[in-house]
């Protein structure tokens, strides 16, 4: 496969570079089940659990009225399975500096804008694939998107951009250290993020310091956006909300990442 | 560290019987002890899991205990059990790694060789566990009780509590040690967490069985840590001690340790240098 990339590169500027970078990601993911299993099976599995164990949380006061609790956990199933399988940008990056292809990728004549955009490409069409395919299995068990495909769309759109952040984030990880175990090391900040956010419960039913720092967390604005459009119908405000808080966040982090390159370039 | 472990065996007076086999499991577990403090990246990551759950779910969930039928308005006082069990489950898992890490390095075959019963490794195996979850469910007990945990069991309900926990951390070592003894590879590691993820969380982790529905409801009925749990919850939840949820999970802990226990010996005799 590397050899074949690296000739598939000489003959073509940062488009063909970037296509097959792309295209050797998205392999790479497919080849490794270790790598996206987990991200398919934890996501679902924890939405069971917590749609079966919290579904009579729905007669609390204050909850948003939704037909099942399974729809109320769609975009946080989405975001979950993401940052479950968007590091593995950040993983391969590592290797590839440890296993010395990122040296030969540097002294072939590729762009070095591919370098980054190439990887973040495959990501993304992964985390489309990823939101549609969980979309649909939420769907068969129950769950409903009142804004219909347009909305479909929408969570697939933002599930991609996520995508690109985390993986952003990933890469400049892998570039700065060029260590896998490194990038495993900042996973715990994802968790995070995603825990104390608005993904699970409605933060205004939580009061207190958990209310304070939701509402601060962009994976809230996320969530929110994504949330009116799944149980309420199709409202610009939603899913401009989404969609532009995860542009926002895939803007910044791919700047962190290619600062990120540019500072391995130099070494 | 190698060296330094293993040492005192040829080094001390010759020891035989019962006093070799208890020397020997003394070094295994001190070994790990060793590991556990010249790498203490492994204390935190195993640390970090019910720490992170103790503070976001009661940061998250305090308005459930507004659902009827809710055992008590402090939802802390609900979850703290479930996160020193988990904590004591992850500690099993942690032998499980060493284990495994020990295989890859060929330092277990060494250690089969060694004069002793096998079932030593075992045991200071165990042990070593034992006190990783010992050294990581004290204090988070105690960051529990200081931001509103209620200890309302008595002297009773605390022993239960310490019973679960040991107890669990055993169960899952077994476990973890059952699987690498056989698999003889490391790899097979993310195994253990998916298992004791599952296990965990299709219980009463969360929710009592009163809460649950569908499919949840039906597996925490025969989950046995639905039972340690109870167990466990004596100490925190304002009913109380009493002998009716006691010996449940006693007779929960009883199997799982019969079970996984023998998974573990059968495993460990089966293995060969």
């Amino acid at each position: 496969m590397t050899a074949t990339v690296i000739d598939e590169l000489r003959r073509g500027g940062w488009w063909t570079s970037s296509r097959a970078l792309a295209g050797r990601s998205i392999r790479g993911v497919l080849r490794q089940p270790q790598a996206f299993v987990p991200g398919l099976v934890f996501p679902l599995f924890f939405t069971a659990v917590n749609a079966a164990a919290l579904d009579r949380a729905r007669m609390l006061d204050g909850f948003p009225e939704v037909d099942s609790y399974l729809s109320f956990l769609l975009p946080a199933t989405l975001i979950q399975g993401i940052m479950f399988s968007a590091t593995t940008a950040g993983n391969d990056v590592a290797l590839d500096i440890q296993n010395g292809f990122f040296d030969r990728l540097v002294s072939s004549p590729v762009s070095r804008l591919s370098l980054l955009l190439g990887r973040l490409a495959g990501i993304a069409i992964y985390g489309f694939g990823l939101a549609v395919v969980f979309t649909a299995l939420l769907v068969a068990f129950g769950a409903s998107v009142q804004a219909g495909v347009a909305g479909v769309v929408v969570l697939a759109v933002t599930s991609s951009l996520v995508a690109i952040a985390i993986g952003a984030f990933s890469m400049a990880i892998g570039f700065r250290k060029g260590s896998v175990e490194e990038v495993q090391g900042y996973f715990p900040i994802f968790f995070t993020l995603v825990f104390l956010s608005s993904a699970f419960f409605p933060p205004e039913l939580t009061g207190g310091w958990f209310e304070t720092i939701a509402g601060l967390n962009p994976v809230s604005w996320m969530v929110n956006g994504l949330r009116t459009l799944v149980i309420r119908g199709w409202e610009w405000q939603g899913a401009l909300l989404a969609l532009g808080t995860g542009a926002g966040l895939a803007a910044f982090l791919v700047g962190v990442a290619a600062l990120g390159l540019r500072a391995r370039l130099r070494q | 560290m190698t060296v330094t472990a293993v040492a005192p065996v040829e080094a001390g007076p010759r020891a035989t019987g019962l006093r070799l086999w208890w020397r020997s499991a003394m070094i295994v577990w001190w070994r790990g002890n060793l590991r556990t403090i010249r790498f203490p990246g492994l204390v935190v990551s195993v640390a970090f899991f019910p720490l992170f759950f103790l503070i976001a779910y009661t940061g998250l969930f305090p308005s459930l205990t507004d659902i009827p039928t809710f055992p008590t308005d402090s939802f802390i006082s609900w979850l703290l059990p479930f996160t020193l069990l988990q904590g004591a489950a992850f500690s099993g898992l942690g032998a499980g790694f060493s284990t495994g890490a020990d295989i890859d390095s060929g330092f277990l075959d060494r250690l089969l060789m060694m004069p002793a019963h096998r079932s030593a490794i075992l045991f200071g195996t165990i042990l070593m566990a034992l006190s990783r979850a010992i050294g990581i469910g004290v204090p988070v007990f105690v960051v529990g009780v200081a931001i509103g945990a209620d200890v309302t069991g008595g002297v009773l309900g605390v022993v239960s509590l310490a019973v679960a926990v040991v107890g669990m951390s055993v169960i899952s070592s077994c476990f973890a040690l059952g699987v690498i003894y056989r698999a003889q590879d490391q790899r097979v590691a993310p195994l253990f967490q998916v298992v004791i993820f599952m296990t965990l969380f299709t219980s009463t982790a969360q929710v009592p069985l009163s809460i649950s529905t569908g499919w949840l409801h039906a597996v925490a009925r025969v989950n046995p840590v639905t039972n340690l749990l109870e167990l466990s919850r004596q100490a925190t939840l304002p009913d109380g001690w009493s002998w009716g949820t006691t010996w449940p999970g006693l007779l929960a802990l009883a199997g799982c340790l019969a079970v996984l226990g023998t998974f573990a010996v059968v495993g460990l005799r089966r293995l060969t240098p």
